[in-house]
């Protein structure tokens, strides 16, 4: 195990983070220690439910999972920020 | 072993960041002692899509949202645990749970059992009682079974080697009939299975954040009979067993005999 874990979890329609970041990719540049693995999102684009994985620079929206790896500090200051409200 | 801790948190994803806090600090640190070499938590439910395969934006209800969960594993778990995220079972208690799987070998399935305050209403646990009671009639089950219902719970996952004879668990249940049909399946299984008590901290009912209502009672009884196929012939016996040795307290006698004749009009499509 180390000190590294692996989380999968729902980004809240009201998370404060989705008025923040507006790609994953902004996430990525603010979590640079985490990997994120897969994400499953409803593109806004043509109301499609898509997964993509790794996820790139992918918009980020409300209803959204996502699945990270890192170190626990890390892990539990991205999941703090993205289950905020 | 691969240890895969699963937390249902339809409603409640702002607990996310203190159950990962609790894991961080005791919880992940402990199952390691216990030999968990890989951890994975996975939060199931919540307003989100989990899979492609349509277009709803509602969140799956517990049982679904946790199979998902199981499904979705990278590489198969040896133990899955599955821990309600509403703050109402301590989290520490995961690890007692797991202390108890790897205990003994032969175990296939530990469940808590809620001592004293089980932070339902009374005519709930009455009837928690009796679909544990029909299933320990229906599969001829001696043993006292304390619980059974309590959102937390650990299984082996996968084929078990059971003195050369092989088993499985496997769950379907998609709602909130998902311990019962665990349950279900330790006893038509004949597992080995045990408890482990857990106290709940006292708080009023109507604090309480819970989705469950009378409906998913019926729901979780459609289910059994579903499951088990002979049950719904034998309902009628098992109400009046049940009866002689639980009466019914006065004050929840009327909702008591509503939920037999609904029971009793449980038909399927």
């Amino acid at each position: 195990m180390g000190d590294t874990i692996r989380v999968e979890m729902p980004i809240p329609q009201d998370s404060k983070v989705l008025s923040r970041c507006a790609t994953i990719g902004d996430l990525m540049s603010e979590y640079p220690k985490l990997r994120f693995v897969k994400y499953i999102y409803l593109d806004p684009s043509d109301n499609k439910l898509k997964g993509v994985n790794p996820p790139g620079i992918t918009p980020l929206v409300k209803n959204s999972y996502i699945t990270f790896v890192g170190e626990y500090g890390e892990v539990i200051r991205f999941v703090t920020d993205l289950s905020s409200c | 072993m691969n240890v895969v801790c699963i937390f249902p948190i339809t409603g409640n994803h702002e607990n996310i960041a203190k159950i990962m806090l609790e894991f961080k600090e005791t919880i992940g640190p402990q199952l390691k002692i216990l030999g968990a070499t890989q951890l994975e938590i996975k939060f199931a439910g919540n307003e989100y899509v989990y899979v492609g395969t349509n277009q709803t934006l509602e969140g799956p209800p517990k049982g679904k949202g946790i199979l998902q969960c199981i499904r979705n594993c990278p590489t198969p778990p040896n133990v899955i645990i599955s821990c309600d995220g509403s703050n109402k079972i301590p989290y520490s208690y995961i690890i007692n749970i797991f202390q108890e799987i790897v205990s003994d070998y032969n175990l296939c399935c530990v469940m808590a059992n809620r001592k004293g305050n089980k932070a339902i209403s009374e005519f709930r646990y009455l009837i928690e009682n009796f679909e544990i009671f029909i299933l320990r009639k229906y599969y001829n089950h001696n043993r006292i079974i304390p619980d059974g219902q309590c959102g937390l719970w650990a299984y082996k996952y996968g084929k078990l080697n059971l003195n050369g004879d092989k088993k499985e668990i496997n769950l379907i249940a998609e709602g909130y009939e998902i311990e019962l049909d665990l349950l279900g399946e330790v006893l038509k299984n004949n597992l080995t299975y045990s408890f482990v008590d857990v106290t709940l901290p006292h708080a009023p009912l109507e604090n309480v954040k819970s989705l469950f209502n009378y409906e998913n009672n019926l729901k979780k009884m459609k289910f059994l009979f579903t499951r088990h196929e002979r049950l719904k012939d034998l309902i009628d016996k098992y109400f009046l067993e049940f009866e002689k040795i639980n009466p019914i307290k006065p004050e929840i006698k009327e909702q008591w005999e509503n939920y037999k004749l609904d029971v009793k009009k449980i038909t399927f499509s």
